[in-house]
């Protein structure tokens, strides 16, 4: 192999795990914003409300249900490009390990070769 | 020690004024429902030798800011960004919504019970939730009310001053006046943190402070105790209450930290329990393993405090997931003995 297309390789896989590690870190991101709408504002027993609980707070059982259907539409839409990036970060990092690995050049062994019995 | 009881809601966000509409024209319930049962519930309250009852006023202001004037979203950066919520204006209470607080004092001035009331809830800054089938209405997204310095004078000037004026007219009834109920829950920490993604933490510490600071102010000069039910008893001392010119410190004890603080307060300006879970809930450490309300009463006296006030009397919250509330008739028993010297 050519020292010209062993840079290209290595370039291309550096930048493929660049956006490959971008994806994953927007989907955590994502998945870290999903967990803090769904999860209760603090401790205290006011706080400890979940979506379902404000919702329902003092709201006529059908608007409380259509103010949740709502809310996890929204929840929705931020877990799913979530779960998109995760995969395409996930496979373009894993991709780009493997180009880098194969494009490194062969290990050299530094343990002494054996080369006959003893005498 | 004088004991309270956090009311705190009959109908949250909609105890005063005209109650929300559907988008067919129906209500969602009787205006000020509380009305109807209130003179029973006070004379019970103060059968059992309660002093005070702490209520919601705004809570998550439902009511506060309708139909075009509701709280609305603007188009966020990306999907990473927070939604922003927009409230643009700052109305003025309505006749209705004051004539229902007033009616609230007389009430309480009647029974020989004092008011605590609590101007917001943090719930009023989170992102808002809008309600499909009554469209004109938005729970919370107001932080702008508290972020933005010429809004909060207006809410100041419309909201916090009018309530002010009727209370003057019943000087005994109010306890104290508070601005906000647990604002730690919906204000960021200065400094580099995750709070500036979230949808909760929608109000700077700045702003927050200023908010308290010049509510304080005004509370102050209607010659009234001016309170913030802060959530933590650290934050007294990390937002500096004192320095907010409040005039009565309050925390709310869940059982952190384990050992409940001693009181240490100048009587002067002291500091009150403002909430504490009458059920089991969260064991205190200090009680060891059997606990209930009288014990936990009996405690916070031994610890100095000057008053308390129960979380709560609202039995709908019994059947939250871990309930803090246990207003049984054996709970009323046991509180009506401590009340009583027992």
């Amino acid at each position: 192999m050519n020292s010209h297309r062993v840079t290209a390789r290595r370039t291309g896989a550096a930048l493929l795990l660049l956006l490959g590690t971008l994806s994953l870190g927007y989907s955590l991101l994502g998945f870290w914003r999903v967990h803090q709408l769904s999860a209760p504002a603090g401790d205290s027993a006011g706080a400890a409300a979940t979506p379902e609980q404000l919702c329902a707070r003092s709201v006529p059982a059908d608007a409380a249900q259509a103010c949740l259907a709502l809310f996890q539409r929204q929840v929705q839409a931020i877990r799913e490009p979530a779960l998109l990036a995760f995969a395409v970060g996930a496979v373009g990092t894993l991709t780009a390990l493997g180009l880098l690995g194969r494009s490194l050049p062969p290990r050299v062994s530094k343990r002494p070769v054996k080369t006959g019995a003893a005498t | 020690m004088k004991v309270g009881i956090n009311y705190a809601w009959q109908n949250y966000g909609w105890d005063f004024g005209a109650p929300p509409l559907r988008d067919n024209g129906m209500a969602w319930g009787a205006r000020a429902a509380w009305q109807s049962s209130i003179d029973a519930e006070l004379t019970e309250l103060a059968r059992l030798g309660l002093f005070a009852v702490r209520w919601f006023v705004l809570a998550d202001g439902l009511t506060y800011g309708i139909g075009s004037q509701k709280p609305h979203q603007v188009a966020s950066a990306g999907a990473m960004s927070s939604p922003a919520w927009r409230f643009d204006e700052c109305p003025s209470l309505s006749p209705e919504f004051l004539a229902d607080y007033e009616d609230l004092l007389r009430r309480c001035r009647a029974h020989k019970l004092q008011l605590l009331p609590s101007l917001i809830d943090f719930h009023f800054c989170f992102a808002g939730l809008a309600l499909p089938g009554t469209s004109s209405y938005v729970k919370q997204g107001r932080s702008d009310v508290l972020v933005d310095a010429g809004k909060r004078q207006n809410f100041l000037d419309r909201v916090l001053s009018p309530l002010l004026a009727v209370s003057q007219r019943y000087r005994d009834v109010i306890y104290a006046f508070e601005l906000c109920n647990e604002p730690e829950w919906c204000t960021r920490e200065p400094g580099l943190s995750w709070d500036v993604l979230s949808d909760k933490k929608t109000v700077s510490l700045e702003a927050m402070r200023a908010f308290l600071r010049a509510g304080a102010s005004r509370v102050n000069d209607a010659g009234f105790l001016s309170t913030v039910g802060f959530a933590k008893h650290q934050t007294l001392r990390e937002w500096d209450s004192p320095g907010l010119s409040l005039t009565l410190h309050q925390f709310h004890y869940y059982a952190e930290p384990e050992i409940l603080p001693v009181h240490n307060f100048d009587p002067r300006w002291p500091l009150i329990l403002g909430e504490f879970a009458t059920a089991p809930h969260r064991p205190w450490r200090e009680l060891g393993g059997s606990q209930d309300v009288l014990s936990r009463l009996r405690l916070v006296q031994r610890k100095g405090y000057p008053v308390t006030f129960l979380w709560s009397k609202n039995r709908a919250e019994e059947s939250a997931p871990e309930p803090a509330v246990s207003w049984s008739p054996e709970t009323q028993a046991l509180v009506a003995r401590f009340c009583k010297g027992g």
